[in-house]
């Protein structure tokens, strides 16, 4: 499929009126056609969600108070300013205890199929209270969570007048952090407006791409998320070591077969969210794609591929999520 | 009543079942509404179901696959059966079995998403090693310059088996695969990057080894998922229950609908029922009307029975109204049970007689009062022919009491025009003024025409008042010892606007009546006094009781004669001797008054009526007027002679100072008058009244009136 006449790489190789021609009808028309079978599908401009509930999440998601010692509130490893992720190799709690897992972007979480690096969350709402109750995290007890809440001097008017309940209801705390989190979609990466015929990338990022498919990078990367919708090993051609407790999903299913098993990161601002992979163990993007293509892909990088890779993944940082920008 | 509160229960009832008919109904059509609903998302479900197996093979067949498409699927595949879970329709505990039957399409639906998920990360190292393989068997001969043809050859041969296996999924290609790799792992290089080459090239055909059988699984085993099997079971639940509650439903519908004609057939029921005894009713009405439309003495049908027929009247009926003559002395004499037995006995040979006559009917008025209701075809014989006949009949017959044998006469009223009763009675009531035995109503009897002459009479009155048309006219007296008319009666006339003269028996009566007596009786005094003023005669007026008891009249007489004595010197009031007095006193207290101005008093047709001389004693009258019933045939008839001559004589005898024939209009009667010694004669021998007075105090006297 790689053929394909929509494939850009081709778009190249076809005449020029063809290629205006293509280009003018991939733009007119409504964006589809240039990308209908790329494996990569641009983040929509607009996703629906609730305005009130996303207002509380966002404080809530800034909100200490919802840490044990008052020290941590979900922002600090899910950090806007590094890219929705911990810019620490592993993310540390309260009482400043190491975490083991390195903090996956909040932002485009939405479009992941589970949430978790072993995707023990099928959605974000239930994501919320991991890191809560985690003793490492936030270490508070739902009654803890509950007091905290129902005493403070704000939130039980402002939840009362979004879900009509005289308490405040962990559930609703979870679907106001969820709704926010909704909110935080990155649209507009360059990338992107590639996809909708926008705007012409570089030589550089065009052969990146090419490249990505080629190689097999878009075999578990792909779709809007770039990737956050299977699970796939890490190690899959040159085997990487394994170790018990490592968060991957053998730890949860206890299955031989899900050793190193984990769930594909999103390589959506992947230019701001290092360091990379779940223990935070590449610093650098060059590192994590020398890394990736050994041993998943069995393939070494010539410095050019590599320049050409990381010109392709610098075309998916996107704009950063409005509602951060509203008080 | 109970029938009538019957009927409302009934109504009330059938109201309730049919609002209940109803009201099933339309939940009926929303549980089929909510029923088409679910059908519909299981149908959904199915078609979600096949694209999703279409997206995994897809993606077994592309090198690299969006996955989100099949996530979306499976998330709308949930969000489809949260619906139905939530379907008011299948809240009901009946589809308990069903909800858990979709629980169980759930469940496979999670096995097969985790085989999905298992299948994707396979696909993944399968569709990356499929490609790599080959292209780094071309890479090789680019790399190294020394090449080896034996381990090149291993190299398309490990890349051709796997194509073959992974475009066949046939673990038999796997063999010749294994075969291969065991070789190239024999393989030493001295060259690190061929020793290298070798290691990733082996790492990517080993994963064909390890996994392509389990790829194979893996898609075969998401595929076979039996989701369909559980989610078409669940539908057979639905189907099923659905059916079953639809037949309950059915039932429910068809058992109101039952109840609703059944109430219906009771409100029927229930009129008829008030239909019957509003039958028994008008029965028991019509028995009671007739008891008391029928005489209870001779079973005839009364004049309740007439009057109820006349509402619905015949074509020209005539009406004959039968009355035995002198019923009252047949029940003196024969006593009340004598006078039963005659109307019985009559009633029935009436009936006899009536029986041959179809068209005829027979009532008993009351009393002595038969009718003869008859509806005459014009070519039958009259309804007079027949009274006349029946009348003959009856009399003709003689009836039987205790042995007496009695005869009876009828009389009979007929009438053919409405008010028949009325009219027949009228008749009936005329027999006896005219001596007839039969009267047929005609218009001359009516009442009707009476009334329109009163009318008439009283303008004619009120015009002549209002005209000062009242007129006198004089009689002259003629004094049988001194041959000269030294008196005149003085007579009322009224002239209409025609300059028509009417004498006061065409008015008086009425006159009398409608109180416009007095005005003509003062006008005429006044007008007479005035006369008479300015003459020598003496004269003559009437004077009624009402105009003795008016005091107007009287005033005004008194007055007229205290201002000229004259005048009541040579007056005379004549009153008639037929009017019943009721005042005596007042009578007398007048006359004594009248005498003090000299007036005179004389008795009007003396001999007509049952006066006595009595009363004629008491009121000291000065003069006898005889009536014109004994003078008229005086010349001839006996008996009026010796009636006249006692008069006359009594008078003498009681002091009377004069007597006066009336109506002497012969010679002859006027010779007798004289022989018989009568003081005065009056009549149209003498002279007429007229306007003026006799220009000759002798009078020729002739023969001939004109």
């Amino acid at each position: 499929m790689s053929k394909s006449h929509n494939d850009p790489a081709n778009i190249k190789r076809l005449r020029l009126p063809w290629r205006f021609f293509i280009l003018l009808g991939g733009s007119l028309l409504p964006g589809s056609t240039l990308f209908a079978m790329e494996p990569i599908q641009p983040i929509p401009q607009h996703v629906e969600y609730d305005k009130q509930k996303a207002a509380l999440g966002k404080k809530l998601f800034f909100d200490p108070i919802l840490s044990q010692d008052q020290t941590v509130s979900c922002a600090t490893c899910h950090n806007p300013e590094t890219g929705g992720a911990d810019y620490r190799t592993v993310s540390e709690g309260i009482l400043n205890r190491p975490g083991k897992m390195n903090s996956p972007t909040v932002f485009n979480s939405y479009f992941n199929f589970r949430q978790f690096w072993n995707g023990r969350a099928s959605n974000l709402a239930s994501q919320v209270s991991g890191p809560l109750h985690n003793p490492v995290e936030m270490g508070l007890t739902l009654e803890e969570v509950d007091r905290r809440l129902n005493q403070h001097p704000e939130y039980p008017r402002q939840f009362k007048s979004i879900y009509g309940k005289p308490r405040v209801d962990i559930d609703d705390m979870a679907d106001a952090i969820a709704e926010f989190e909704k909110a935080l979609y990155t649209p507009n990466a360059k990338f992107d407006r590639y996809l909708r015929g926008e705007l012409e990338l570089d030589k550089a990022a065009l052969d990146g791409y090419r490249l990505f498919k080629k190689i097999g990078c878009a075999a578990c990367h792909n779709c809007i998320n770039i990737g956050g919708n299977s699970y796939q090993y890490l190690g899959a051609v040159i085997p990487v070591e394994w170790h018990k407790d490592q968060g991957d999903l053998h730890q949860r299913t206890g299955d031989p077969f899900d050793k190193n098993r984990y769930k594909v990161p999103s390589l959506r601002n992947i230019a701001l969210t290092g360091p990379y992979l779940h223990d935070g163990s590449a610093a650098s993007l060059n590192k994590v794609l020398k890394k990736m293509a050994f041993h998943n892909l069995g393939f070494e990088l010539s410095e050019d591929q590599l320049t050409q890779l990381m010109a392709f993944l610098n075309t998916l940082t996107g704009d950063m999520p409005a509602i951060l920008d509203t008080p | 009543m109970t029938v009538t509160g019957n009927i409302y229960a009934a109504v009330l009832a059938a109201f309730f079942v049919g609002a209940l008919f109803f009201y099933t109904d339309s939940q009926t059509s929303r549980l089929l509404q909510l029923h088409s609903t679910v059908y519909d998302t299981i149908g959904d479900i199915e078609r979600l179901e096949v694209q999703l197996d279409l997206h995994l093979l897809k993606a077994s067949f592309f090198i690299y696959y969006n996955f989100d498409h099949s996530h979306n699927q499976l998330r709308k595949i949930r969000k489809r059966i949260a619906e139905i879970r939530e379907n008011a329709y299948l809240q009901d505990p009946a589809f308990a079995e069903t909800l858990a039957g979709f629980g169980q399409y759930e469940v496979r639906l999670a096995e097969k998403e985790e085989l999905i998920l298992r299948f994707a990360t396979i696909n993944s190292l399968i569709q990356n090693s499929t490609t790599h393989i080959p292209s780094l068997t071309a890479r090789y001969l680019n790399l190294f310059e020394q090449s080896d043809g034996q381990y090149f050859n291993e190299l398309s041969r490990i890349t051709s088996a796997v194509f073959l296996a992974s475009r066949s999924l046939d673990k038999d290609f796997l063999t010749e695969l294994r075969q291969g790799v065991e070789i190239l792992q024999e393989y030493h290089f001295e060259n690190d990057a061929q020793a290298r080459f070798n290691l990733v090239f082996l790492s990517h055909a080993k994963i064909f080894l390890k996994y392509l059988s389990l790829y194979g699984d893996t898609l075969q085993a998401a595929l076979e998922v039996d989701t369909r099997g559980t989610l078409h079971q669940a539908k057979h639940l639905f189907l099923e229950m659905s059916l079953n509650k639809a037949d309950q439903i059915n039932r429910i519908s068809t058992l109101l609908g039952f109840g609703f004609i059944l109430s219906i057939f009771v409100i029927i029921f229930l009129l008829m029922g008030t239909d019957r005894e509003h039958k028994k009713l008008i029965a028991l009405h019509r028995k009671l009307e007739a008891s008391a439309a029928t005489d209870t003495l001779t079973q005839l049908p009364n004049r309740f029975a007439f009057e109820a027929e006349q509402k619905t009247p015949a074509d020209h009926p005539t009406l004959v109204m039968l009355n035995i003559d002198g019923f009252k002395h047949i029940n003196d004499f024969y006593g009340t049970a004598g006078g039963d037995e005659i109307l019985t006995q009559l009633s029935r040979q009436l009936k006899t007689l009536l029986h041959t006559r179809s068209g005829s009917r027979l009532f008993r008025f009351g009393a002595d009062d038969f009718g003869v209701l008859i509806s005459t075809p014009e070519t039958q014989e009259s309804p007079l022919k027949l009274t006349q006949d029946l009348i003959n009949s009856v009399e003709h017959n003689s009836f039987d009491i205790h042995g007496h044998k009695v005869q009876i006469s009828l009389r009979a009223g007929l009438a053919s025009e409405p008010p028949l009763l009325e009219r027949a009675n009228m008749a009936l009531q005329q027999t006896k003024k005219q001596r007839n035995k039969v009267v047929r109503y005609d218009e001359s009897l009516g009442i009707e025409e009476k009334v329109a002459t009163n009318q008439r009479i009283t303008r004619l009155l009120k015009n002549a008042v209002r005209r000062n048309a009242v007129i006198p006219f004089f009689q002259p007296l003629h004094n049988n010892v001194s041959k000269r008319i030294e008196h005149y009666e003085c007579l009322m006339r009224i002239q209409d606007e025609k300059g028509q003269l009417h004498a006061p028996f065409a008015f008086m009566q009425v006159a009398k009546e409608s109180r416009i007596y007095s005005a003509l009786s003062r006008i005429m005094l006044e007008k007479c006094l005035d006369r008479f003023q300015s003459s020598h005669y003496a004269f003559s007026v009437n004077l009624a009781v009402e105009d003795i008891l008016d005091p107007e009249i009287r005033e005004y007489l008194f007055d007229r004669l205290s201002s000229d004595p004259d005048l009541g010197e040579r007056m005379t009031i004549e009153l008639l001797e037929s009017e019943e007095v009721a005042d005596y006193d007042a009578l007398k207290s007048f006359l004594s008054q009248a005498r003090l101005h000299g007036c005179h008093l004389a008795i009007d047709d003396f001999g007509a009526g049952y006066s006595s001389f009595k009363h004629i004693l008491e009121l000291e009258v000065d003069q006898l007027k005889i009536d014109a019933s004994l003078i008229r045939d005086l010349d001839s008839d006996r008996e009026a002679q010796l009636l006249v001559k006692a008069i006359v004589d009594v008078a003498r005898e009681i002091g009377i100072k004069s007597t006066v024939a009336e109506f002497v209009h012969s010679r002859a009667v006027f010779e007798k008058v004289n022989d018989l010694g009568v003081d005065f004669a009056q009549g149209y021998f003498i002279g007429k009244p007229a306007e003026d007075l006799l220009a000759d105090e002798r009078p020729v006297l002739v023969d001939e009136v004109s």
